[in-house]
């Protein structure tokens, strides 16, 4: 069956009256959650992780699909509105596009990063469709020499990539890939870094760190920052529709951005902050009126916001077609796809074909739907943004101490929370990405595992990375991926 | 370069963050390699996330040294959110969800600036009563009572 036919499948599922009001709760949830300033996408699916893990499988990949776009969409909202990003994709969205809103514009903004996100969303999950299936091809020729190599890939990318220095990445990196080895050594069962303590034994669960990280972390910056504390909220002014001059200058940008974002998303080459600046620079380059980008240009919002979604749709194709989660967010919905015994990987399109037809299929419904409900609501959730920030944070960690608690019914989780959460804090007090962390989290045990299986197949022979030509590819892709930042960093205005 | 305008901060967190290394290949020291895994055994990434963050973290601290302190940081706010989530983990099983979330948000919300004490005990209490509600009904999510009202 080719991948339309299948695509068509998942859409039969997905658009049964049931499982379009799961697609709506999802969008919903997420536009809900992500609006709130300080949480990205990441933290919106690690918060519902524990809620989804009640419903049938078919049903949270829908609700997972919206959610995905759905806190990218929010979080656009609060960039734009209170100038604060809730992920590193956004971050050229908060700068442009509040400048906008505080001269007044931040209607037409609002429109534009909608609409573009609809086009990238669209346009890049088609290509997810189409992408995916042949990357299935390739990744049936891997063997554990090239996914270790992937993910040593995966690994530098991500450290040096995010954040403002090479070593703040990394260390971000060993602190996740030291908390992923907690637990039994599946291979020898020696217990490793448990302290003694039995509830260490199973590992650390991704909810509990991602939690810790994201929220309590956020809530202890927030707290420790007077100046955070005291944001304005840009009011919205006038039609929400945008003008015939503001499309004209809107749908190349548009277009430039999600060719410039899938590519970034779809190879393990440094998740969505890249292509938002490469936009930026390009339209800025391109553009009549550079002298407008820094004061609120439009172009500057449009092209980085398309580049952004088209690049969270890139990511899915390593996620769904490699089982290799190269952004934060990914790598929760990797820990979703496993709470339901799934392994994302070339056999998920084998063994589990509708249901990830579905979850594309869905991705494709959430996005017309945000583009449908929220655009004209977008009054309604800015209200959320006026809710008293100690209200607000005090919710939010109510919130994340029942979603953590109900992970394994444990207070002992809850002291791990309060452990993470002070990690958390430092590495927002001091400028560490906190990306790297949950990625080495999740693929620090996998790359152990890929390792000690390639040196047992080649009885122990350390040439076989050398000698395997794309494992030896990738090697000098993540060597140059090191080297590539200390030589060109591009830096904005 | 001044002992004030060193940054004492960061100096501190890169030796954390060797401290953590250091403690991690202590750890690698106590797991037992098998002959058979010798090429790579159950210890060997513990040894690389040492060394990645004994090199980091003195990177970090030999750059502090070279760099002022940045400014306008508060450590009673953080501090209260630690103490909070520290209760929650410690009376969570003795007195039940609702007044744990309810320790929670007052403590956040004071934490966050707050001063209206009655205003969040009454916001607290309701979005525990409610958040209890939906995930106890709604879910089949079995959250404790507390010990002490059992």
């Amino acid at each position: 069956m080719s991948a339309l036919e299948q695509l068509l499948g998942g859409f039969a599922t997905a658009l049964t009256l049931q499982n379009l009001g799961w697609s709506l709760l999802g969008v919903s949830l997420g536009t809900f959650i992500g609006i709130l300033p300080g949480i990205g996408p990441a933290l919106t699916i690690a918060l519902l992780l524990p809620i989804t893990g009640y419903l049938d499988p078919t049903a949270a990949f829908i609700m997972f699909g919206g959610l995905y776009y759905g806190a990218m969409y929010g979080s656009s909202t609060t960039s734009i509105l209170l100038n604060t990003p809730g992920e590193s994709g956004s971050i050229i969205t908060a700068i442009e596009g509040n400048l906008m809103a505080r001269s007044g514009r931040g209607a037409p903004a609002l429109a534009t990063a909608a609409i573009g996100s609809f086009v990238a969303g669209t346009i890049g999950t088609l290509l997810l469709t189409f992408c995916a299936p042949l990357v299935v091809k390739l990744a049936i020729a891997f063997g554990p020499a090239e996914y270790f190599a992937l993910m040593i890939l995966a690994f530098t990318t991500a450290s040096a990539m995010l954040g403002s220095h090479i070593y703040k990445g990394l260390t971000a990196l060993a602190i996740g890939i030291a908390m992923g080895l907690i637990g039994i050594d599946e291979l020898t069962g020696q217990a490793r870094l448990a302290f003694g303590y039995p509830q260490l034994l199973d590992g650390v669960d991704l909810v509990v760190v991602a939690v810790g990280l994201f929220a309590v972390g956020e809530a202890m910056h927030v707290a420790s920052r007077r100046d955070l504390r005291e944001v304005t909220v840009e009011t919205v002014k006038g039609s929400l529709w945008m003008s015939r001059e503001d499309w004209r200058r809107s749908w190349k940008p548009w277009l430039r951005g999600t060719a410039l974002g899938f590519p970034f998303g779809a190879l393990p080459a440094g998740g969505t902050e890249i292509p938002t600046f490469l936009s930026y620079f390009f339209e800025k380059k391109l553009s009549k009126r550079p002298r407008e980008f820094g004061t609120g240009a439009i172009e500057g919002v449009a092209g980085p916001e398309a580049a952004n979604n088209s690049a969270v749709a890139g990511v899915l194709v390593p996620l769904l077609s490699l089982g290799l989660p190269t952004s934060a967010t990914a790598a929760i919905l990797l820990v979703a796809f496993q709470q339901y015994g799934l392994q994302p990987g070339p056999q998920l399109f084998e063994a589990s074909g509708p249901l990830v037809w579905t979850l594309i299929a869905s991705l494709f419904i959430g996005n017309a739907m945000l583009l449908v409900l929220n655009l004209p609501l977008v009054g309604v959730w800015v209200k959320l943004l006026s809710i008293p920030q100690p209200l607000l944070y005090g919710g939010i960690l109510v919130f994340s101490t029942l979603g953590v608690y109900s992970v394994n019914r444990s207070a002992f989780d809850l002291g791990l929370l309060f452990i993470t959460g002070f990690i958390g804090y430092l590495m927002r007090r001091f400028e560490f990405p906190v990306a790297p962390c949950i990625i080495g989290l999740i693929l620090g045990p996998l790359a152990e595992q890929n390792l000690r299986r390639a040196l047992s197949i080649s009885q122990g022979d350390w040439s076989v990375f050398v000698t395997h030509p794309i494992a030896l590819i990738l090697f000098i892709l993540a060597a140059t991926m090191l080297v590539l930042p200390v030589l060109w960093r591009p830096k904005v205005n | 370069m001044t002992a004030q305008s060193r940054n004492w901060p960061e100096l501190l967190l890169g030796l954390g963050i060797v401290l953590a290394g250091a403690i991690i290949g202590w750890q690698a020291t106590s797991v037992k390699v098998a002959p058979i895994y010798a090429k790579v055994g159950p210890a060997a990434f513990l040894w690389f996330a040492a060394a990645l963050l004994i090199g980091c973290g003195l990177i970090v601290a030999w750059r502090a040294a070279a760099r002022p302190a940045g400014q306008g940081f508060e450590l009673r706010g953080p501090m209260e959110i630690l103490l909070a989530l520290g209760l929650a983990a410690g009376l969570i099983n003795l007195i039940g969800f609702i007044p744990v979330a309810i320790l929670v948000f007052v403590l956040t919300s004071h934490a966050l600036g707050s001063t209206q004490i009655v205003r969040d005990i009454i916001a607290g209490l309701i979005l525990s009563i409610v958040a209890y509600l939906v995930f106890a009904m709604a879910l089949g999510l079995r959250l404790p009572l507390g010990e002490v009202f059992a």
